[in-house]
């Protein structure tokens, strides 16, 4: 007997045949992730949250359509940019890349507040377009490739977006950051 | 200033491994670029600063009879099951196709010919048959003339025979006659 870790694929495939613990089982590997990138994106955690659960009930009822169970990520967080981005525009249609951070919670040992704050403060000042390209690339830890399919846009867009955001970025943190070395 | 060297992407740990070893080979002589991978990094470092969070509530689905899907539909998502399916049902058509077809005709080639040829062919053996046959018929005809005059011969000899047999009879039978009346006539005078 072989003993391996089930993959997401085997979830996918197993949800796919109507069985609804597989699929829970998979939200449950997926909802941090994807809570705290539309969280990122709409700076509000009870929309977050709400938009959590759309993301995944529009996942399931659309497994049937995921031709490539490899490419489940990228295809979930595409969901998640569109539903966020259509709350965004239906809420606020004429401010819908204006960014309110959620309230910083006290970090652990290692990040003080004020590096917390400072951060939140510098990704303020970032377009809704650079803003998302770092979320997806810093926090989600996504490969330019991916991000480009999730953002609908060529690799070389991408790249131009989160180097521009990394550069004010470093700019702006430079100082806090030099500190919080120190 | 740094060199014309993808240092963010080296830093985001992407692009090809031979790039990233040019990279290190590069920054290793060269401050400016050892300084700005640095930065990068530490600029990536303090943005981690804000951790996730944990979701306030765990999402989770029930079960609903409802919403489940129905056993073709399970059967159609089912990749493995669909194809068995259809194995099955193809390997069923062959065998009962293979029983119930009748033989195959057997192929014949269409070959441009000439009408008229055939016409004359058949015209010829047409007319061979036709005189063989009138031939053949008159000199059964002939033999059976024969054979009917031969006969009527032999039945006319045997008539003629018969007829000068019972005239030869009827003659000597009169003569007799003739005789006994002569007896008589010559016994009578006798007798007076």
């Amino acid at each position: 007997m072989i003993f391996r870790e089930v993959e997401d694929r085997d979830l996918i495939a197993q949800a796919r045949r109507g069985k609804v613990e597989a699929y829970n089982l998979l939200v449950s590997r997926w909802e941090k992730r994807v809570f705290n990138y539309v969280l990122r994106l709409v700076g509000h955690r009870e929309d977050a949250l709400d938009l959590t659960q759309d993301v995944f009930l529009k996942a399931y009822q659309n497994l049937g359509k995921l031709e490539d169970p490899s490419r489940f990520a990228p295809w979930l967080y595409r969901i998640a940019h569109n539903e966020s981005y259509s709350l965004l525009r239906k809420s606020r249609p004429e401010t819908a890349t204006e960014y309110e951070p959620p309230q910083p919670r006290p970090a652990s040992g290692l990040f003080p507040v004020e590096l917390s704050l400072a951060v939140e403060s510098a990704l303020k000042l970032l377009t809704a377009d650079q803003r998302e390209a770092v979320v997806l690339k810093v926090y989600q830890g996504l490969k330019f490739d991916e991000m480009a399919e999730i953002l609908s846009c060529p690799v070389s867009t991408v790249k131009s977006r989160l180097y521009t955001a990394l550069d004010l970025l470093k700019q702006t943190l430079a100082p806090v950051a030099a500190g919080d070395e120190r | 200033m740094t060199c014309s060297l993808d240092l963010k992407e080296y830093v985001f740990e992407e692009g090809p491994a031979a790039e990233r070893a040019r990279v290190e080979a590069h920054a290793a002589g060269c401050t400016a670029c050892r300084d700005e991978i640095a930065r990068l990094r530490l600029t990536q470092t303090s943005l981690l600063a804000v951790r996730d969070e944990e979701p306030p509530r765990r999402i989770a689905f029930v079960s609903d009879k409802v919403f489940e899907p129905r056993w073709y539909q399970r059967v159609w998502n089912s990749g493995p099951q669909l194809g068995f399916a259809a194995a099955a049902l193809l390997a069923c058509a062959i065998l009962i196709h293979s029983y119930r077809a009748p033989a195959p005709a057997p192929q014949t080639a269409v070959v441009q010919v000439d009408t008229t040829v055939i016409e004359r062919e058949v015209s010829a053996r047409v007319t061979a048959a036709v005189t063989k046959a009138v031939a053949d018929s008159e000199a059964r005809q002939q033999k059976r003339t024969v054979e009917l005059l031969q006969a009527a011969g032999q039945r006319y000899e045997f008539d003629r025979r018969a007829t000068i047999a019972a005239f030869s009879e009827q003659t000597r039978l009169l003569q007799k006659q003739v005789a006994n009346m002569y007896v008589t006539a010559n016994n009578l005078r006798a007798g007076e």
